[in-house]
């Protein structure tokens, strides 16, 4: 392609360029992508504080990396092969080639020192003039390169000869930088040959030159051997024998030596061996800021930065350790460790390989493995440990847990009643109970009449009488009967001497019931009224049953406001309100008067609540059981009167019949009745007693035994 | 030996001694034959409320209408026969918030009406029966019997008010234990539990007389029942 395009802007770039010329991004990753998913290296300088990096980690250039799967794969070394396929050497060739024949000569100060072997050696060796000009044929006029970067060469030229087992390493290098060079593969084989050792060369296995030179630190070596003093110390351990070739790696090699081509066109100064040393001087505009630079032989890490430079380092260096950590991949030592202490924890996590690691494939950032913490990898989905879906709880736990779902259990589980031991007398006393009253009611009915009837008045008696008296003839009565079959005894009683008054004055009836039950039981009650008073009242002549009114309270009112649209019809279904009785009612105020009949207070109040508003107090009676009276009397008794009269139980009923000459159910009823209220009376009083006596028994005797305690 | 009561009335008779027999049998415990009749009780008047209702307000309300004038009557009876259907959805677990609309309307109304009532009905004319032995203009009374009916007044107002002290729950928070009413309330409260105590007994006792009578007139049933027989043979 003719065009690159920006990985950031994405917009079209000559091929040469570097950095986009339009946003400035860089077009050509520092580190390439290095094949079959290897990861790229890391600078030298990221690593010099760090753990040695082994030489089979993927930090490497995959220019490096490649180099070194040829070489693995045995090819054929083929200096003009490489040499086509290799771009242009970069600048520092002449250099490099200089250092690598001192490396093998020994130099030339040391040459009486020599021993046989190394002489012969340095007999092959081409002369200095071929190298220059092989030297001068692969090179090309280089563009200049940066001090910065400059510096590094010339570092990396005094020491790529230095090597020590003490150093730190660096990835090995295994390429062969210098084939355009065009050595002769016969004094290769012998440098190689020299580089393994001589039981290599005995064997005459062939080794890739440079192939066994060890990683080393540039600041350290360079710190260690200042180039002056190398050659001599090299030589005299050469000469004494106590160091040889063979003690250096076979498989690392000079590595930083080596520019790649795409640096060597970075724009920057070109600095030339041999030149002397002038001060840098910054760009015009940090002149002033920045000092200029001086090359000298310190170190990079003996030169003493400006205070502002410092001061950065200093407030980056924790965030580049960080960095450096995440980019260092761990050694198999601490893996190893690291997962002894899971497997200690019980708590397994997966390591993910390295291939797994992802890279960046874009951006700045593009070659460099495991820089962003990318989200497939924070977010991976992971089985969970089976340690994590077991409860950590406590044997005492545990057992609480077990014993409150024992408790929940049990809860459900119906429990049979334990029988108590008052069973049996409560049964019994019980018995005694009705026995007794019911004794005393059967002496009542046989043995009658022993007590006289009622003879008292009774102002509620007397007014009920008054209000019956005072209705005209033929009157129309609105009777209201909401009792139950139970109190129909009572109620009888009750009302049957009043029903006989109003019967006798040829009232007509009609009934009506808030309860279901109420329409049967008013229908009874004026049948037996009737048939022991010795009326002829028949329904429909005598009486009309509006039937059950549903609705309760809102039925009440509906009826008091409207009766004859809330109950058309009677319970026969014909049509109520035609009849010949009430051609003239058509509502509560037409009534001559309205009796309500009940043996529960609660709809008794509600009867009253309901009709006020419809109908005048003075035509409003109450035939009631004597349970509702204490509820009825306040209504009854207030200034004005609610209610005209209140009629209660079967007293008030006898009463009446007193009053009025009508003897009936009540009277009948009485004696036997005050016998049984008399025997009620006398065992409430004797329980009472006995309580009482058993409560003062009890206590003294509790005292007693509270005493000792 | 000749029958010559009624079969039916005799068979009335011999069934309700019957059952009053079986009913006070239950004082020896609960047992098949007592459950068996207060479950043949309850079905009986199940019943009895099925066709009572069918025959006093479906039957009346909604079939006759429709039988006098089906256009007419089908106008008068949609909305309520709407909100009648709605109640029915109240027997699904799923659907019964439709019969919320109709349960609503019901509530409200039977809401309306007994608060109305009552206030109207009860509390108003109480309020006024309690303040009127007071009003001496109005009592056209001896001066003995005015004093009486002071008296009455004062009983009665103080009647009221220790009741309502009783029934206030009204309390304030306190340093050192739990809430606690005031202590003139407490004495007030204290002394309506005698008044409310004496409305309880009144009605325990009223209850007491309606069983009183129940019992008699059961006693005479059995009793004549056995005239009957006596009659009988």
């Amino acid at each position: 392609m003719d065009t690159q395009r920006c990985p950031m802007c994405g917009q079209a770039n000559p091929p040469h360029l570097e950095v986009c010329q339009y946003c400035q991004a860089r077009l050509k990753p520092l580190w390439s992508e290095p094949p079959e998913g290897k990861s790229s290296a890391i600078e030298e300088g990221i690593t010099k504080n760090k753990a040695p990096i082994q030489a089979d980690e993927p930090l490497l250039p995959d220019w490096l990396l490649s180099s070194r799967s040829q070489m693995t794969e045995g090819e054929a070394f083929n200096p003009e092969e490489l040499g086509e396929e290799t771009p242009i050497l970069p600048e520092g060739t002449q250099d490099r080639e200089d250092i690598l024949n001192e490396i093998f000569s020994g130099g030339a100060s040391a040459e009486e020192d020599v021993p046989e072997w190394l002489r012969s050696l340095r007999a092959g060796r081409m002369s200095d003039e071929e190298r220059q000009s092989q030297s001068d044929r692969f090179s090309e006029p280089e563009e200049p390169i940066p001090f910065w970067l400059d510096f590094d060469q010339g570092e990396a030229k005094d020491v790529s000869t230095e090597v020590s087992s003490e150093q730190r390493e660096v990835p090995p290098f295994t390429e062969v930088p210098f084939e355009e060079i065009g050595f002769d593969q016969e004094w290769l084989e012998l440098q190689s040959g020299a580089a393994q050792g001589l039981d290599l060369r005995e064997t005459g296995q062939a080794v890739p030159p440079f192939e066994g030179i060890e990683p080393f630190d540039l600041e350290e070596v360079s710190t260690l051997f200042p180039p002056d003093k190398y050659d001599e110390e090299k030589e005299t351990e050469i000469a004494e024998g106590k160091e040889t070739l063979t003690a250096l790696p076979t498989e690392e090699g000079d590595w930083m030596s080596e520019i790649p081509p795409w640096l060597e066109t970075l724009p920057g100064q070109e600095w030339v061996e041999g030149e002397t040393v002038e001060p840098e001087m910054p760009p015009e505009f940090l002149q002033g800021v920045v000092p200029p630079f001086v090359e000298t032989d310190e170190t990079l890490s003996e030169i003493e930065f400006p205070a502002w430079l410092a001061d950065v380092e200093r407030t980056i260096e924790p965030e580049l350790d960080t960095v450096i950590e995440g980019l260092t991949p761990p050694t198999d030592e601490v893996l190893i460790e690291e997962k002894d202490q899971e497997v200690s924890r019980q708590e397994p996590q997966e390591i993910l390989p390295k291939e797994e690691i992802p890279i960046e494939v874009v951006g700045p950032l593009h070659g460099l493995r495991g820089v962003l913490p990318a989200e497939p990898l924070v977010a991976e989905q992971k089985k969970p440990a089976k340690a994590l879906s077991e409860l950590l709880v406590t044997e005492k736990q545990r057992a609480q847990a077990e014993l409150f779902l024992k408790l929940i259990e049990e809860e459900g589980k119906p429990k049979p009643i334990p029988p108590t031991k008052r069973a049996k007398p409560h049964t019994l006393w019980k018995v005694l109970i009705f026995l007794s009253l019911f004794a005393a009611a059967m002496v009542g009915l046989i043995l009658r009449p022993f007590s006289s009837v009622p003879q008292e008045l009774s102002v509620a008696v007397l007014d009920a009488m008054q209000a019956v008296n005072q209705l005209p003839a033929q009157p129309t009565i609105l009777l209201i009967v909401d009792i139950e079959g139970g109190d129909f005894a009572e109620m009888q009683a009750t009302t049957q001497a009043l029903l006989d008054q109003m019967m006798s004055r040829g009232a007509f009836f009609v009934l009506v019931s808030a309860n279901q039950n109420g329409a049967l039981q008013a229908d009874r009650l004026l049948r037996q009224v009737s048939q022991v008073s010795g009326h002829s009242y028949q329904p429909g002549s005598g009486w009309l049953n509006l039937g059950y009114l549903p609705g309760g309270v809102t039925g009440m009112q509906a009826f008091a406001q409207s009766m004859t649209d809330i109950l058309p019809n009677s319970v026969d279904g014909e049509a109520a309100w035609e009849a010949e009785r009430l051609q003239k009612i058509r509502s509560l105020a037409d009534f001559d008067l309205v009796l309500v009949i009940t043996e529960d207070s609660t709809r008794a109040r509600q009867w009253i609540e309901q009709l006020k508003g419809g109908l005048a107090e003075t035509r409003l009676m109450f035939a009631v059981s004597a349970q509702v009276e204490p509820v009825l009397l306040p209504y009854y008794q207030a200034d004005p009167r609610q209610v005209q009269s209140v009629i209660a139980g079967i007293r008030d009923g006898a009463i009446y019949e007193t009053q009025s000459a009508r003897p009936g159910w009540a009277m009948q009823l009485w004696d036997t009745y005050t016998l049984v209220a008399l025997t009620g009376v006398v065992l409430i009083s004797l329980g009472a007693f006995i309580y009482l006596l058993l409560g003062l028994l009890v206590r003294p005797k509790a005292k007693v035994e509270e005493k000792p305690a | 030996m000749t029958f010559e009561l009624p079969f039916l009335e005799l068979l009335g008779g011999a069934v309700g001694v019957l059952l009053t027999l079986l009913v006070f049998s239950y004082l020896l415990g609960d047992h098949f034959l007592v459950r068996l009749i207060f479950y043949g009780y309850v079905g009986l008047m199940a019943g009895y409320a099925v066709l009572l209702s069918f025959n006093s307000v479906i039957y009346p309300l909604l079939f006759q209408p429709l039988l006098r004038d089906p256009v007419g009557g089908a106008i008068q009876i949609a909305v309520p026969l709407v909100l009648s259907g709605l109640l029915l959805f109240k027997v699904s677990t799923r659907f019964s918030i439709l019969g919320n609309l109709s349960l609503a309307f019901l509530v409200g109304v039977g809401l309306a009406a007994l608060i109305g009532g009552a206030i109207q009905g009860t509390l108003v004319p109480q309020i006024s029966a309690v303040i009127s032995p007071f009003d001496l203009a109005q009592a056209s009374l001896a001066a003995q019997d005015r004093i009486s009916v002071i008296v009455q007044g004062f009983l009665i107002l103080f009647g009221t008010v220790v009741t309502l002290s009783y029934f206030h729950y009204g309390a304030r928070p306190r340093a050192s234990g739990p809430p606690r009413r005031l202590e003139w309330i407490e004495t007030l409260g204290w002394m309506g539990q005698f008044f409310i105590a004496i409305a309880l007994g009144l009605i325990f006792a009223g209850l007491l007389k309606a069983g009183f009578v129940a019992l008699v007139e059961r006693a005479r049933t059995l009793l004549d029942f056995v005239n009957l027989i006596q009659q009988g043979f």
